[in-house]
């Protein structure tokens, strides 16, 4: 085995273990009673399976204009490692504000407050190591987007996570406040 | 199919004074999920019917059953 073999699977094995801590930690700190399980109702669950099968398909539409577009001799100027990561974010993104846009991604026992922090805490961390990246000039190897993008990337997704959440809470009050006036309505009370 | 909206819900609800979040944390669901089974979006299952019903004091026929009209 090479050194660099050696070092890649290292590397890996070290962000693995530091990614299941912080998530661990993140999950405990989110959760109102202090479990690492999200806990959702039987209309969330199913709205969530819709949504990992409408990310599913999309993972694979985008992979097939992939390589539909290498086929084509389109060559797309981003590193092939960064590729298949930037597909399985946006593929997650689709998930994610699809839950969202359904009531079906804040979990019954999640701390808003605290996952909206977080949102932004992230996403500012990931967006000043993106401009930094791009100050630097590392963000370009070989006249290609290198690994470094991917921080730019995860701060724009967490942006729009971030926005779909305010957008639908605030359509949910606009909606509480119209189902109040329905109450009155329905039972004569106008 | 058209939704019909659940009023006998809403109805047993309010006469307990029930805002729809109280009614959906009794019965350990979303306020939203209680929002479609009122509006008629969402069917719920028979788990959940039963749940609502004994929150509510009420019995499957009362809250769930629909007569046929002519």
């Amino acid at each position: 085995m090479s050194v660099f073999a050696r070092n890649t699977i290292i590397t890996t094995l070290l962000i693995l273990v530091f990614t299941v801590l912080i998530s661990y930690l993140l999950l405990r700190l989110n959760n109102k009673d202090g479990t690492i399980r999200n806990k959702y109702d039987e209309r969330q669950k199913i709205i969530r399976g819709n949504g990992y099968r409408i990310a599913f398909y999309f993972l694979v539409f985008l992979e097939l204009l992939n390589v539909f577009l290498e086929n084509c001799g389109i060559k797309i100027p981003i590193d092939h490692t960064v590729k298949a990561f930037l597909v399985i974010l946006f593929s997650l993104t689709v998930h994610v504000v699809y839950c969202i846009f359904h009531d079906a991604y804040i979990s019954l026992n999640v701390n808003t407050s605290v996952l909206y922090i977080e949102f932004v805490v992230i996403a500012i961390i990931n967006f000043a190591l993106g401009i930094s990246h791009i100050i630097d000039g590392s963000m370009i190897q070989n006249g290609m987007l290198g690994k470094s993008v991917i921080n730019l990337a995860c701060g724009i997704i967490f942006l729009i996570i971030f926005l779909a959440l305010f957008i639908k809470r605030c359509m949910n009050k606009m909606e509480d406040n119209e189902a109040g006036t329905e109450d009155n309505d329905d039972f004569g009370k106008a | 199919m058209i939704n019909m909206k659940n009023l006998k819900i809403k109805a047993a609800r309010a006469a307990l004074d029930l805002s729809q979040e109280q009614l959906a944390k009794a019965v350990g669901v979303s306020r939203q999920t209680i929002n479609s089974i009122e509006k008629g979006d969402y069917n719920p299952t028979i788990r959940l019917c039963i749940t609502i019903c004994k929150t509510l004091n009420k019995t499957l026929d009362d809250l769930f059953w629909e007569e046929d009209t002519p």
